[in-house]
């Protein structure tokens, strides 16, 4: 590097200066509210009920943390989330694979129809599906069950018609080989379909991943016992019961948003894929 | 799975072929069928039929009360209320989490080295639960000694019991759903900037374009479709909002956060009255589809698609 | 169903064990029945409750009660009744007073005075005494000629102020009428250097308890038709001159800067007196052991008197005395409902409701068990916990006292709380306010008297 490109690099560095100072300023305020959460979790519950606010743990009470995993039964209520957000996902990937398979490769009588029919079902919201289907989980004695709070959401038609749309981009001529090997719907949809697929499938995986796991009204509605609390309802109800333990409650909200963000870190391209797809679809 | 079925054997009447298609073709597309009947359709007809219904609060002593029950809600000023409460929510929540959400995607739409670690924290708000927003910001928004009011007595800025003040509770409430809705938007946005091709700025510099120009005939209206699906996403969003109301304010003060779907939660499920709730419901669906066509119809007009 | 379940119901009284009626079967633990309890008792009580509950687990080997925390008596309910008829429905719940007519008209309990009776009737069994129950308390949870449910954690409102300060402002004894108070808030405030104040003389809270209570100490029915009790209540009596006394008054102290109104928390008020803020606050006596046990020795500064009121006439006036019932649910079969039972009995003896009082501060069920250890030394200690149940015991015992029996009673309170709040920060007049309480109350009233017929 000559001394006059490093100048010209260390000048353009000195510009950037403002931007930079935006963007961290943009940053700390976005932030602020997890940060003070973060710094709550470890004071020391008496530190609650004094004013002004501290913004560092002076001396940070890190058992909260342990507290969190032991005294309040956190990793109960991460578990029942984790299974409630892993059977919708797998369950949604699923049928929604099947039905957009169907909808692009396959030829039967109303296709089209059928296909509108799906996408009606996302202009009924889902309020109005709230009583009677918590009437439904009632009477199949389903309270209080990993499928009261997984079935009613195993299918989507956001997901079909999010695969839908990759599928009908893949050749047409893939088809017509698997037809001439002698491939069944099923096997050429495994063995072909999926792996060209990859992409897609993350996609509506991570996006129904990210739902589930956040829900809040349904779970609220089908959990009478408290082992089977999902890490939202858990965190919301510990909030108002344990008051004089708001600094574990804070620790363990902590530990249940985690998990979220490093999914959204990890998968964020997959992530946005997912979100974009109704809004550039022109 | 037959495999002669699909394999493109020329037999049979086009009836026979018709059946052969819908039984290869139902195995793909029964599991979501059923449950779509089941979860959504079912649910739909269901709530209808629950609004002509009277029961005891124990869902028994099932009597037709006609329309009354739709009458109640069509007449009743709480209801009504709460329309004007989750209509007024949509504003201090859409409109704030689009503005922000575009300003600090085109804050972090840049090539500057590190500006990943930007987008990602700006971005991270997606994570974020309800339940998680509303316990972080129930303790900011303390009367006593939350941060908030520290933060704004320093500042000169009169403090407020933000949640239990008529005036206050909503848009307290709705500051924590935008804080919640930034990342969404945020990511939706930088990737609408992404898609508007390099050439448009391009030409629009040989013209001599500013950047206020610049922004204003280029980026807008290519990012038109996306504001419009932020936005319509924020509303439905909105519409939807639960559990920030559920854990913050639980409706009041004096119904000032009474939205429509804690309503519909209060009269089912603390009040008992599925009959007066499921009534509610439908009248809701009705004026959400009504909204939803006329969204679509005015964005035809004025959405410039690529 | 419903009959079935009421076949199950007469089997259960004549039978000593009984097959699975109900909703699934017998729940087993190791052996024993298991009886589901579903309560409302989180921190120190929760604590208290668990006590009981591991005493008579280890008190005989039948039964297994096991206690479920469900959040607060709305969120129990909530879940009861969407419970109702399926497996998840416990044997045993802890509800709050006022939704004794719900739970009558649910159909879906068994009253404890069937228990009482066919105790009666089974030689070899010990009977609960019921002469040594709380008798205000009994008359509460009695409908119908019956006792429904068995009172279990009974408390009620009191006034807490510092003591310090009023010996400061010259005041010697607490005040005991609304009027009484807005005098002795004139002398507690007290003003900064700058002229803003930094003392008010009571801090308040929204709850429409507080207007059950003072329309009560007034000797005035809440609801008509002898407040519920003597036929179905249509009406709440709210905008009565009772009820317009209480929101008049409310709306003058806090209008005048001599009160603060800290919102529905009534904790919020309470931590106003504590931290010297205010002057005196009214909360409810269950408030009282968690402030001890947290202050200690420095809790001797904090008073407590009877709740005030405007006066009665002919002392016709006095407390309500609800708290919560424990309640035995019929969908469950006769085995678990036979523990629920014997649980019940073993809660209220004497001796284990002395040491509920000691943990929690809720008064005892039991009369006897005020002068028994160590409920008679905690009295010694904080005499607090003896003033306090002086205005029980001396409440006369009449409708207006008994306490209001109305089927959509949270929906009434959030009509009440409404009405405070117009007064309030609304701008209403406490008549108008009231009358439209009223008026939405009744409508809701007549629509859950029309669903239950």
């Amino acid at each position: 590097m000559t001394r006059q490109s490093a100048g010209r690099a260390a000048l353009r560095l000195l510009g950037w200066l403002p931007l930079y100072a935006l963007l961290a300023a943009s940053a700390a305020v976005v932030m602020f509210p997890l940060y003070m959460t973060v710094v709550d979790s470890l004071q020391p519950i008496a530190k609650f009920l004094t004013f002004p606010p501290d913004f560092w743990p002076h001396t940070p009470v890190w058992s909260n943390y342990r507290a969190a995993m032991t005294s309040i039964p956190m990793p109960r209520y991460m578990a029942n989330s984790l299974i409630m957000a892993t059977v919708i996902t797998v369950g949604e990937v699923v049928t929604a694979a099947l039905a957009a398979y169907a909808f692009s490769f396959m030829r039967f009588p109303f296709r089209t129809p059928l296909f509108f029919l799906f996408l009606s079902t996302m202009m009924v919201p889902w309020e109005i599906s709230i009583i009677p289907n918590f009437q439904t989980i009632q009477r199949l004695n389903w309270l209080d069950t990993y499928q009261g709070l997984t079935v009613p959401f195993l299918a989507t038609a956001f997901g079909t018609f999010l695969l839908r749309q990759h599928f009908m981009s893949l050749p047409r001529e893939l088809k017509d080989a698997a037809d001439i090997d002698g491939y069944g719907d099923l096997r050429f949809l495994l063995s072909v379909v999926v792996p060209l697929s990859r992409a897609a499938l993350a996609t509506l995986a991570v996006f129904a991943f990210l739902q589930a796991w956040n829900q809040y009204l349904w779970p609220l509605l089908v959990t009478n016992d408290p082992n089977m609390r999902t890490v939202q309802i858990g965190i919301a109800s510990l909030q108002s019961e344990e008051v004089q333990r708001t600094n574990v409650v804070l620790a363990g909200t902590i530990l249940a948003l985690l998990p979220m963000l490093a999914l959204v870190i990890a998968f964020q391209r997959f992530l946005v894929r997912g979100l974009t797809a109704g809004a550039l679809k022109g | 799975m037959s495999e002669e079925t699909m394999a493109g054997r020329r037999v049979g009447s086009p009836r026979a072929r018709a059946i052969r298609q819908t039984v290869a073709a139902a195995p793909f597309l029964l599991p979501s069928l059923v449950l779509f009947a089941v979860f959504v359709f079912y649910p739909l007809v269901r709530s209808i039929w629950l609004g002509f219904h009277a029961t005891d609060p124990f869902g028994r002593n099932e009597v037709w009360v006609g329309t009354a029950q739709y009458h109640d809600v069509l007449t009743s000023s709480d209801f009504r209320h709460s329309l004007l409460v989750s209509g007024q929510f949509a504003l201090y929540t859409v409109i704030p989490a689009t503005a922000i959400g575009l300003y600090l995607a085109l804050l972090s739409h840049r090539r500057l080295p590190g500006i990943v670690i930007f987008r990602t924290i700006f971005s991270s708000t997606v994570a974020t639960s309800v339940a998680v927003s509303s316990v972080v910001w129930l303790l900011m928004l303390n009367p006593s000694v939350g941060v908030l009011n520290y933060v704004l007595g320093k500042g000169g800025v009169p403090t407020e019991s933000w949640l239990t003040s008529p005036t206050w509770a909503l848009p307290a409430v709705a500051m924590t759903t935008v804080w919640m809705n930034i990342g969404f938007a945020t990511i939706v946005i930088l990737a609408g900037l992404q898609n508007i091709p390099e050439e448009l700025y391009e030409s629009a510099r040989v013209d001599g374009a500013g950047r206020w120009s610049e922004f204003l005939h280029v980026t807008l209206p290519g990012l038109s479709p996306t504001l419009l699906f932020v936005s319509v996403v924020g509303v439905i969003f909105a519409f939807e909002s639960f559990g920030q109301i559920q854990i913050l304010t639980q409706g009041g003060p004096l119904d000032a956060t009474n939205v429509i779907v804690y309503s519909i939660y209060r009269e089912a499920f603390l009040h008992y009255n599925i009959g007066l709730a499921s009534a509610q419901a439908v009248v809701l669906f009705v004026i959400v589809l009504l909204l939803t066509l006329l969204q679509f119809g005015v964005a035809r007009r004025w959405v410039f698609y690529q | 169903m419903r009959r079935l379940a009421a076949l199950c119901a007469v089997f259960a009284l004549t039978l000593a064990a009984g097959s699975g009626c109900g909703s699934g079967g017998v729940r087993y633990s190791h052996g024993r029945v298991e009886v589901r309890l579903w309560h409302s008792m989180s921190g120190v009580t929760g604590d208290a409750l668990k006590k009981i509950v591991d005493g008579f687990n280890a008190s005989q080997s039948e039964y297994t009660v096991v206690p479920i925390f469900q959040g607060g008596y709305a969120d129990s309910l909530k879940k009861l009744v969407s419970s109702l008829d399926t497996s998840s429905m416990p044997a045993l719940i802890q509800l709050d007073d006022i939704e004794l007519r719900f739970m009558v008209d649910s159909h879906a309990i068994v009253p404890a005075q069937d228990f009482v009776d066919a105790d009666a009737r089974t030689p070899g069994s010990h009977p609960a005494n019921l002469a040594d129950f709380e008798p205000r308390a009994l008359d509460y949870y009695t409908l119908n000629g019956k006792l429904q449910a068995m009172p279990f954690n009974l408390s009620g409102p009191v006034l807490y102020y510092d003591r310090d300060v009023f010996a400061q402002a010259g005041i010697d004894h607490p005040p005991a009428t609304l009027d009484e108070v807005r005098a002795d808030a004139q002398r507690l405030l007290l003003h900064n250097p700058d002229g803003s104040l930094k003392r008010n003389g009571i801090a308040l809270s929204i709850n429409g308890w507080w207007l059950e209570q003072m329309m009560a100490k007034q000797g005035a029915l809440f609801a008509n038709n002898g407040n519920g009790r003597q036929g179905l209540a249509t009406k709440v009596l709210i905008d009565s001159p009772a009820g317009i006394a209480v929101l008049s008054w409310w709306q003058q102290m806090v209008r005048s800067g001599l009160a603060t109104n800290v919102g529905t928390s009534g904790l919020q008020s309470l931590l106003a007196v504590v931290t010297g803020k205010s002057g005196m606050a009214i909360e409810s006596v269950s408030a009282l052991r968690a402030i001890v046990l947290a202050l200690g020795p420095a809790s001797a500064r904090l008073g407590v008197a009877p709740m005030p009121a405007p006066p009665a006439p002919d002392n016709s006036g006095g407390m309500v005395l609800g708290g919560a019932a424990m309640w035995i649910m019929k969908g469950r079969p006769l085995a678990e409902q036979r523990g629920a039972w014997e649980f019940l009995k073993y809660a209220t003896q004497p001796q284990v409701q002395a040491q509920w009082h000691y943990d929690t501060g809720y008064f005892p069920v039991r009369v006897s068990a005020w002068d028994l250890e160590p409920a008679a030394s905690l009295h010694r200690q904080y005499p607090q916990f003896a003033i306090a149940h002086d205005q029980v015991v001396r409440s006369p015992r009449n409708l207006a006292t008994a306490g209001a029996v109305i089927g959509p009673f949270t929906q009434v309170r959030e009509y009440e709380q409404t009405a405070f709040e117009q007064v309030l920060v609304g701008g209403k007049t406490p008549q108008e306010a009231l009358a439209t309480a009223a008026k939405d109350a009744d409508r809701a009233i007549a629509r859950y008297n029309r669903s239950v017929r």
